[in-house]
């Protein structure tokens, strides 16, 4: 059975992971800006990352987030486990990133487009990135949302452990919300948020609880349905392993 | 056990055929689509060529896309309504982002990755929306891997994986401006390759337990035995030298097929006619089978790079490979590395066994293998 090993989030209101008592809040706002990393100046971000300077804003939000998850599973530093996988659901992905790469485009009929923006107009880039800084040698990718639910990562995630060998993944939320001025505005409320799933935990971890996927596509968490991404983290965050709440 | 997964009707749409018995015959001939670029002005680029299906349109304030799709559909067989639905796209309708940078009318909504989605399971009348699957060039296969791995695993009965993308001047630009492109048109394999040549195009298959299949009456057309999905760990746009990510997917394949690399009869690589990608493969290739000598080819030189659509349409024409015996011409290929002797050939050859390995690998470091089988009815 899968459970929730690991916790991370960023938000306009706090950034945080699950066994450090950050309160968890996930709505609507300016996120902070991540130019370098200081939240994580232990851990995995610890040694010099000269790369995190050059990403793109969708790919330091989604690569932070799922940091502080791994640290909260006590994964620091790159992953032991061979083939952990890495899949997230997005909504406006890395549009930012292509309104930037298109205004590079536009004059001098292309000559000066960007390269260095390019790279990034894919919205599975950053699980590149995750991929190398953390050594995620599992399956990476990008899932749309189905229909409203935000849960198709965690879906996926609970498929390819029941369906395949995968042994564990991170699964996971990553959104910048709309760009100024965009004419199609689906409310998403920007952040980034992932949990570590594990079928086998370390046995000196206790784990936040159990996961389960059934024929209809319903995500269980500790027996209870869950309805979203949020509200998944906000049961992990509630019942913090070993504090006895 | 797990169930035996069918592909009961498989189809594309390329620049080089408006299905899939027009495209397998043009490879067989050798015939290659790529041609100057007309869409836009490719003044300022390193290429001017691509692999463009002729006269698609914006409909109206649509992306091109919905032509694209609609020409698909024109294709397809019947889709039962209760199939679970995978898309796959890279950029979906990224030129309505185009058209709404330059002023012009477009609906924005078609460039967000779920349109394709939500298009597709509209028009068929689908029970459940679906799910678009984005990892790059490696997209499609990834969601055959999934819908294969759901039908193996008592999950679903039938899965329809659709799988889209278009050549625009956002990626063409792109592709430019990081010196991927190939001033002529691609030469995969080649010693004097250059970079890759975009094409655009789209592919359906649909996936069946064998027992539902023989049901409904639906013929097979080969089975997806093995599937596998891995990550380099190494470089946002370049491969890992040594093909790790690459040998770990395809050695994941041959794991859940039951098979020893000795029993693949022919390779369908990624074959982008890139320096590295290339180079990058035929290592893997090195390592997987030695020195033993079997067909390894890529259709890129005649349809160009289809993107997030590239590996279901090398599926569908992979089948075709299978049930026909024959293995496609490499297009652009004409002297090749050492290691490609004995692999890679400008002429279509004979395939003699079962077993189709194909190989798709893309930005992210993303690496995805599929194991064909010959359909034992063929």
């Amino acid at each position: 059975m899968p459970f929730v090993t690991g916790v991370g989030w960023i938000s306009a209101q706090s950034m945080g992971e699950g066994r450090k008592n950050t309160p968890f809040q996930m709505d609507s706002g300016e996120l902070p800006s991540i130019s370098r990393p200081p939240c994580f100046e232990q851990g995995v971000f610890k040694s010099v990352y000269p790369r995190f300077s050059r990403m793109d804003e969708f790919s330091r939000l989604g690569v932070s987030a799922a940091g502080l998850a791994l640290q909260d599973a006590g994964l620091n530093g790159r992953i032991s486990k061979q083939g952990m996988g890495i899949v997230v659901t997005t909504v406006y992905g890395c549009l930012h990133t292509d309104l930037d790469y298109f205004e590079t485009v536009t004059p001098e009929n292309g000559a000066f487009a960007s390269p260095a923006l390019f790279s990034y107009t894919l919205p599975n880039c950053f699980l590149g990135e995750a991929a190398s800084r953390f050594g995620l040698t599992g399956p990476g990718y990008v899932v749309s949302q189905q229909g409203n639910s935000d849960l198709s990562s965690l879906r996926a995630v609970l498929e390819d452990m029941d369906c395949e060998d995968l042994e564990s993944a991170l699964a996971g939320i990553c959104d910048l919300g709309c760009p100024p001025d965009f004419p199609v505005d689906i409310n998403i409320t920007p952040g980034a948020a992932f949990v570590v799933v594990e079928k086998n935990p370390d046995v000196a971890l206790k784990p936040y609880g159990s996961l389960r996927l059934n024929q209809a596509q319903e995500v269980f968490f500790n027996g209870k349905k869950i309805l979203s991404f949020r509200e998944l983290i906000r049961a992990c965050v509630k019942r913090i392993p070993g504090t006895g709440s | 056990m797990a169930a035996e997964v069918w592909v009961t009707d498989a189809t594309s749409v390329t620049a080089l055929g408006g299905n899939l018995e027009e495209l397998w015959q043009r490879l067989l001939w050798g015939h290659s689509a790529i041609a100057p670029v007309v869409r836009f002005s490719v003044k300022g680029y390193k290429s001017r060529f691509a692999a463009c299906i002729e006269d698609l349109n914006c409909l109206g304030p649509m992306s091109a896309i919905h032509d694209l799709l609609g020409r698909l559909f024109k294709e397809m067989g019947p889709v039962p309504t209760d199939a679970r639905l995978y898309t796959a796209t890279t950029k979906a309708g990224i030129d309505n982002l185009e058209r709404i940078c330059q002023g012009e009318p477009a609906d924005a909504s078609d460039i967000f990755i779920t349109a394709i989605a939500n298009q597709i399971s509209g028009r068929l009348k689908l029970n459940h929306g679906g799910t678009n699957i984005s990892a790059a060039c490696a997209s499609s296969a990834i969601a055959v891997a999934k819908g294969a791995a759901l039908i193996a695993a008592g999950r679903a009965e039938c899965v329809l994986v659709c799988c889209v993308d278009l050549v625009t001047e956002f990626v063409f630009s792109g592709f430019s401006a990081l010196g991927a492109l190939s001033p002529k048109p691609c030469m995969p394999f080649d010693r004097e390759r250059s970079g890759l040549t975009l094409g655009e195009g789209a592919a359906s298959l649909l996936l069946m337990t064998a027992a539902r299949a023989k049901k409904e009456g639906r013929s097979n057309l080969g089975t997806v035995l093995g599937w596998g999905v891995a990550n380099d760990a190494f470089h946002v746009t370049a491969p890992a030298p040594d093909g790790c990510g690459l040998l770990a997917a395809v050695r994941q394949a041959l794991k859940r097929a039951y098979l020893k690399p000795e029993a693949v009869s022919a390779v369908c690589a990624h074959g982008t006619g890139t320096v590295y990608n290339d180079q990058m493969e035929l290592t893997a290739f090195d390592q997987l089978f030695g020195d033993r000598k079997l067909p390894v080819y890529s259709i890129k030189g005649a349809i160009g790079h289809t993107m997030g659509a590239a590996g279901g349409i090398e599926v569908v024409v992979g089948l075709k490979s299978l049930s026909e015996g024959l293995v496609p011409p490499t297009v652009g290929f004409s002297k090749g590395e050492d290691r490609t002797a004995g692999r890679v050939s400008s002429q279509a050859e004979i395939m003699s066994g079962n077993y189709l390995l194909s190989t798709n690998s893309g930005f992210g470091g993303i690496n995805a293998a599929l194991i064909l089988a010959k359909s034992r009815g063929a």
